[in-house]
Order: C-alpha cells, then sequence, then structure tokens
C-alpha cells in the first residue's frame, strides 16, 4: 500500500543547546485538510514548522515528507512541493509588490531564465486571491504591516505548491482580511485537493477553519485529532491554563470559543 | 517581465550610458594632469600598443607614450576598478546582512587591512619588495573576516546581526591596535598615516592586474547568485523555503565580497563611503534587483572614484589622499540621503 500521509513525524526531539524545545512528538498529517496547531507562546510552534520544511535539523527522531526522508530533498525540489509563510517578513528592500510575490516562482525557473507565461498567470491568480492586484507596482518598503502579511502569503500561493505552511499567518490582519486569507487558503484544501498546515493564535478562527487541531504544550504533542474532538474546554484549560466554554454557533456556522475573563483558577 | 515600477530608470539604457560615460571619463582623465593630453592624443597612445599599429605613436611627443601608458592609465584604471569592487561589495553585504548600513567597514575587513599594512610598514618587513605592504593587508583583511565570522557563527549558522555586532567588536580592538603602532612608530608614522588615509598614487600595472582579477571573480560569482541575494532580502527562513541554499550561499557571498574588498583595500589604502554610498544611490535609482543593482554599481563606483582621484590628481592644486576626499564628499551626501529615508519613513 503506498504510503499516502504527507507528513509522518515520529518521536521529533528538539533543543537549542539547552533544555529540549521539542520532545518525542509524533504527528501525521493526511492530505486534503486544513490543520491548525495552537499552543501557548514559547510551546515550540514555531520550531516544530522550521523542523518540518528542514530549516533546522531533528535532534532525535525522523520526519517524512510525502513518503520520502526530508533531509533527503534537494532544496530546490522541496521548494517545488512545500511553501512557508513565515512569521517574519523583512521586506527591507524596495521591491514592489509584484516583484515580491514573482519570488515564489523562483523554484520553478531555472537560474538565468526569465519568468514565463505561466510564471506570470500564477503571480495575477495569487494577487487577485489576496485584492493585492491594485497595489503591484507599490514598493513593498511602503506597505502597511498588513498588506505586507498578504504579500509574503500571495508569494507563497505563486510557488503552487500541494503543501503549504503558515506561521501565524493573520497575526497582522484585521478581521476581514483574516477570513478573507484563511477562505483562500481553505479553498485550496477543498478545491485543489491541497494540505495547509497553520499555526494560530486566534482559537475561533482556528475553530472556524481547521478540519484538524494539534495542541501543544510545553514541547509535547498533548492532543491531536478532528476540532469537533479535541477542541472542548478540558483540553483548553489543560494547554492553556483559561477556563473556556465550546458550543456550536450557527450564526458562526463552527465551534466558537468562549473565554472566563477572570482567568483560570476555577 | 512584470512591468517596471516608473519611477526606476531603465537599466538597457542606463547600462550602455554609464558604460560610455566610463570609457569618455577615462580618456578624459587620461589627458588632464601636469602635462596635458588632448583625447585624440591619448587614444592615439593607446591603439599604438596594439599589435600592428606601432606606427600610430610617430610624430607623437616622446614623452606622451610614457606619460600615458607607463604613469597615468595604470592609475586611472586602478581606480576605477577598485570603485567598482568596493561598491559591488558594498551591495552584497547590505544584501547577505539584510542591512542598508553594512560594508567592508563594519564587517572589520578593512580594520583588518590597516592592522596588517601598519604592522608591515612599522616591521620594515620587505619580502616582496613594494607588495609587502599590499600582501599584509590582504592578510590582514582575510584573518580579522575569519574571526568575525568565527564568533558571529553559532551552530555552523551565520547570524546577520551577529555578523555587524563582530564585525565592530574586533574593528574596536584592531583600532586599538593601530594606534599603539603609530605611537610606537616614530618616523614611520607619516608613511602609515598617509596609507591609512587611501591613496592611488604610483599604482602600476600589476596593481591593475590585481584588483581587475579580483573585481572579475567577484563580478561573476555575484551575478551568479544575484536571484539568491534578491531571495535573502526576504530573510534566511523565506530564501530557504523558496530552495535557496541559503547557509552556502551566505557564505560564499561573503568570502568572495570580503576578498574583494580585501584586495581594494590593499592596493589603495581605506577609501571610505563608496561602498555604502552607491548601493544607496543605485538602489533608488534601478531598484533592488541585484541582477541590475550589481553591474550598475560597479559602473557607478568606477565613475565615482575615477572622478575623485581625478579631481584630486589634476584639478585641485594640492593632492589631498583619496580617502579623506570621497569622506568629505560623500559624508554629508550620505547624512542628506540617510535623513530623506527618515523624513520617508515617518510621513508612511
Amino acid at each position: 500500500m503506498p504510503d499516502t500521509a504527507v507528513y509522518q513525524i515520529k518521536d521529533l526531539s528538539f533543543a537549542y543547546g539547552g533544555p529540549p524545545v521539542l520532545e518525542g512528538l509524533s504527528l501525521e498529517i493526511l492530505p486534503g485538510r486544513f490543520y491548525g496547531v495552537v499552543g501557548p507562546n514559547g510551546c515550540g510552534k514555531t520550531t516544530l514548522l522550521d523542523l518540518m520544511v528542514g530549516q533546522r535539523q531533528p535532534l532525535a527522531g525522523a520526519i517524512s515528507f510525502l513518503g520520502q526522508e526530508l533531509a533527503a530533498y534537494p532544496r530546490r525540489a522541496l521548494a517545488r512541493s512545500l511553501a512557508l509563510v513565515p512569521q517574519e517578513m523583512p521586506l527591507g528592500f524596495p521591491f514592489t509588490v509584484s516583484e515580491t510575490v514573482l519570488m515564489g516562482r523562483h523554484p520553478h525557473i531555472p537560474r538565468f531564465a526569465a519568468p514565463g507565461e505561466a510564471d506570470i498567470e500564477k503571480v495575477e491568480q495569487a494577487l487577485a486571491a489576496l485584492e493585492l492586484s491594485p497595489l503591484r507596482h507599490k514598493l513593498v518598503t511602503e506597505l502597511s504591516g498588513g498588506e505586507r502579511q498578504r504579500v509574503v502569503l500571495a508569494r507563497a500561493l505563486a510557488q503552487d505548491t500541494p503543501v503549504l505552511l503558515m506561521d501565524e499567518p493573520t497575526s497582522h490582519l484585521d478581521i476581514n482580511h483574516a477570513l478573507a486569507v484563511l477562505r483562500v487558503a481553505e479553498a485550496r484544501v477543498r478545491q485543489g485537493g491541497r494540505t495547509v498546515l497553520a499555526v494560530m493564535h486566534d482559537l475561533n478562527l482556528a475553530a472556524a477553519f481547521c478540519d484538524h487541531l494539534v495542541f501543544i504544550k510545553q514541547g509535547r504533542l498533548h492532543a491531536a485529532g478532528p476540532t469537533a474532538q479535541v477542541l472542548e474546554s478540558g483540553s483548553l484549560q489543560e494547554v492553556f491554563g483559561v477556563r473556556a466554554r465550546v458550543a456550536w454557533d450557527d450564526f458562526a456556522g463552527a465551534r466558537v470559543v468562549v473565554f472566563d475573563k477572570r482567568g483560570g483558577a476555577a | 517581465m512584470p512591468p517596471a515600477a516608473t519611477h526606476r530608470l531603465n537599466p538597457r539604457w542606463l547600462l550602455p550610458v554609464m558604460l560610455f560615460m566610463l570609457l569618455a571619463l577615462v580618456v578624459l582623465a587620461s589627458g588632464l594632469g601636469f602635462i596635458a593630453v588632448s583625447p585624440g592624443q591619448v587614444l592615439r597612445v593607446v591603439a599604438a600598443r596594439l599589435p600592428g599599429l606601432g606606427s600610430l605613436a610617430q610624430g607623437l611627443d616622446q614623452l606622451l607614450p610614457h606619460v600615458v601608458w607607463e604613469v597615468r592609465l595604470p592609475r586611472i584604471l586602478t581606480a576605477a576598478v577598485v570603485g567598482s569592487g568596493l561598491a559591488m561589495s558594498g551591495v552584497v553585504f547590505q544584501g547577505i546582512l539584510l542591512n542598508p548600513l553594512a560594508d567592508p567597514y563594519t564587517l572589520g575587513v578593512s580594520s583588518g587591512a590597516a592592522f596588517g599594512a601598519s604592522l608591515c610598514l612599522i616591521l620594515g618587513l620587505d619580502f616582496w619588495g613594494a607588495y609587502s605592504v599590499c600582501l599584509m593587508a590582504f592578510l590582514g583583511a582575510v584573518l580579522t573576516l575569519l574571526a568575525v565570522i568565527w564568533l558571529a557563527s553559532q551552530d555552523g549558522q551565520v547570524a546577520p546581526g551577529n555578523l555587524i555586532l563582530s564585525g565592530v567588536i574586533v574593528a574596536a580592538i584592531l583600532s586599538a591596535g593601530i594606534g599603539l603602532i603609530k605611537y610606537l612608530a616614530d618616523e614611520q608614522v607619516a608613511v602609515i598615516i598617509f596609507w591609512l588615509m587611501g591613496s592611488l598614487v604610483s599604482k602600476g600595472w600589476l596593481d591593475f592586474a590585481l584588483t581587475l582579477g579580483a573585481g572579475l571573480l567577484g563580478l561573476l560569482v555575484f551575478l551568479y547568485h544575484a536571484r539568491d541575494l534578491n531571495l535573502l532580502c526576504l530573510g534566511s527562513r523565506a530564501a530557504a523555503s523558496l530552495g535557496v541554499q541559503t547557509k552556502r550561499v551566505r557564505l560564499t557571498l561573503l568570502i568572495t565580497a570580503s576578498l574583494v574588498s580585501a584586495v581594494c583595500v590593499a592596493v589603495s589604502g581605506i577609501i571610505g563611503f563608496v561602498g555604502l554610498l552607491i548601493p544607496h544611490v543605485m538602489r533608488s535609482l534601478v531598484g533592488p534587483d541585484h541582477r541590475v543593482l550589481l553591474p550598475a554599481s560597479a559602473l557607478a563606483g568606477a565613475l565615482l572614484l575615477l572622478g575623485a582621484d581625478t579631481l584630486t590628481r589634476a584639478v585641485l592644486p594640492h593632492e589631498v589622499p583619496i580617502g579623506v576626499l570621497t569622506a568629505i564628499i560623500g559624508g554629508p551626501f550620505f547624512c542628506y540621503v540617510f535623513r530623506r529615508r527618515q523624513m520617508g519613513r515617518g510621513h508612511a
């Protein structure tokens, strides 16, 4: 039987030379789903993404990506299958919006070749999907934080990969744009059969868009499974230390989370 | 191709125009000086060096070929190539360090070269004739760079922010060392100070060949990696996820840029602001795409340094050290550019 998992992560551990940041984490990511990774600040979410894109090497454990050892992929080949929306985005040099998005085509264009028709089309689609077309000639150094974040996303969309990882893709966006961005990602999953995994802070957005949630606490996997099963007050209490109530909401069309503002002590 | 932003100059005509201006300036500068030579005579002297055209020099003053070919041209061409080298390495340092203030100085490369040269001058080392200072300066630059990289690296990764901090620390230590050497130097102190101020006086064909070799090697390596460099401007996570071998590319570019600037500093002494100013100005004129920015900066650096050297050599009543001149012209201009950037950011 062919190995259908996008990711198979086994007993993953990592440390930055001190105490472990991730410990014994095992996870399977299946194709065609929207995954959300949630957990408190500093629990190792970004480190997990770094390991999943090969930016850092695990201390112990194994990561296989599309049935092959992740470390065995040549960089460019990996970049044709896997896109990343990183959290930080130093857009310090005055490239235009369309130039920046075109950089997403880098792994598809030979070193000394000019971008072709197909490349330009992917860029146009990505710009349109994130409502950036009117800004195409603006310099990225002159954009607002939210606009920059959408440019970084558009670049990853233009990369046109079956798998997309995002590190807090909506942290700088107002609610309108946050919903729009997540709808774009969702459409890629629903219509394109692609796989998206996003580190998210807003639990209500996670609940609304993610099929599966992965809870991480202090470098360990706390729970993982379909959103309807794992998103409940017990796990929120255990992972975040807050009192919360989770219920289906017809208006939202999703489960919604409300919190007790007085904190975790019951 | 994506439509170019309207406020940028089109490299299709800008680069040829700059190249033409450079050639014209070389010819013009060869004629300027104590003995005036017309551009036509300069071209005849140069053409006469070509096989079969030796007869062109007939009828010219016997002195002219010597003045143009042996004295002025090597210095003029060296000035142009050193200007290119400093400007290109400035572009590359700024790109890989994501810091528009990075240049050979920020990384300690220049201080290392200065320390090596000072050491050579005070110890009177003379193992390679006039080129001993040059060689020691080069060694100083390379050793300093290795020390800075070693200081800045953690688990095999060089962090851009650390690199600048390490460069500043090492440069501070080396400056103290240079100060001590100057204090101990007695009679040679004038020679050391003169070297430190930078000069292209009495550069010969060997100097030109050395810098040209380093400059061409640099240009090839930089242009080969120009697109990777564009991506590195997005941060190393983003660049890596787009298929760039960030660690290898950054190290290759860092070492090449340091070699180029080390050779330049070794030949000409400390010439400031070219590596800082030119990338800034050219980025605002042609945009940040390194495939265009690198050749444009190379040409602009050559124009600037050759212009400044001609000014001090042939126009000013007394020869001012070129490093002092570039700092006097470049410093205030840079303050202006920097200030305008800050203001622009305030409004945004």
